[in-house]
């Protein structure tokens, strides 16, 4: 009756990530860090998933002398986060 | 071996999405700095014109103008390029008002051009265009003393059509000190 949750974004770290790029254009690393409260391993892992299904795009730069990795949503994530919102939304009677 | 996530109910979702949202918040504080680095250039350059122009024989009495602009629009690129690689979030609001302002600039320089080149004092359509760029800054960011400052620098633009010509740079220094410095420094001093 229900569609089927995006299975990419049914996990708390990827789901907020994409909620917080939904809230910003774009977010680097520590701060995405800071929103899921994961591991920086874990983080990279979930980023790389995001990345692997075009949800996100990830900009590699320099802070001062420090890699800084930069992430933004894509047309298509962008897309998936809304489908995704209308199903819970539909499911909870919201 | 790879980390894993498990999946999450709905209920749980909307909680991870509204959690997410709320702890990602804009910055606005960040901006206020370039309200005060162009209120007080201006504000001086108004001050110093009017001082060459009525105490002294200087025939470039106009000259603060074009030197605070220069100042402003060098220390305002090298800040935003250098504070845009080190901040951790680029808002969309910021995104946008960075856009707004960077336009307003060069019609800056095209009113001031277009004025100049027909002997006429600019001041009137720049002050429309900082009450522009002010009162826009004020409504995206929900920031009250900023919405208002853009409407004292429109109203300003307006009232200084009736004020003797050499008094208008005056007045414009006016309508810099309250619709950007005073807006600036209640923007540094809040929460946003």
């Amino acid at each position: 009756m229900y569609n089927e949750l995006d299975p990419v974004l049914n996990t708390p770290v990827r789901l907020a990530v994409v909620s917080t790029l939904i809230k910003v254009k774009k977010a680097d690393f520590n701060h995405l860090m800071e929103i899921t409260r994961t591991t920086q391993g874990n983080l990279s892992h979930q980023l790389k998933k995001l990345k692997e299904a075009d949800y996100i795009e990830i900009e590699k730069t320099f802070k001062g002398n420090y890699p800084n990795t930069i992430c933004s949503l894509t047309p298509k994530g962008r897309k998936a986060f809304q489908v995704y919102v209308e199903s819970i939304k539909k499911y909870l009677h919201l | 071996m790879e980390p894993e996530e498990k999946n999450i109910s709905h209920l749980e979702s909307l909680h991870v999405i509204a959690d997410a949202i709320s702890r990602t918040k804009d910055n606005f504080r960040e901006n206020s700095f370039y309200f005060l680095l162009w209120g007080w250039l201006i504000t001086a350059a108004s001050v110093a014109f009017f001082i060459l122009q009525q105490y002294t024989t200087v025939h470039i009495f106009f000259v603060p103008f074009p030197i605070a602009a220069a100042t402003g629009g060098i220390v305002t690129i090298v800040r935003y390029l250098k504070h845009r690689s080190v901040a951790p979030t680029e808002s969309y609001i910021t995104y946008f008002l960075s856009r707004l302002w960077m336009v307003l600039g060069l019609n800056f320089v095209a009113v001031v051009f277009i004025n100049v080149s027909q002997n006429q004092q600019p001041f009137t359509y720049t002050l429309i265009l900082a009450g522009i760029g002010t009162f826009v800054s004020g409504l995206v960011m929900k920031f009250r003393p900023m919405t208002v400052g853009g409407i004292v620098c429109l109203i300003s633009a307006m009232v200084i059509v009736y004020v003797p010509q050499d008094y208008r740079v005056l007045l414009h220094g006016a309508a810099v000190v309250s619709g950007y410095l005073v807006p600036g420094y209640l923007l540094k001093a809040s929460n946003k």
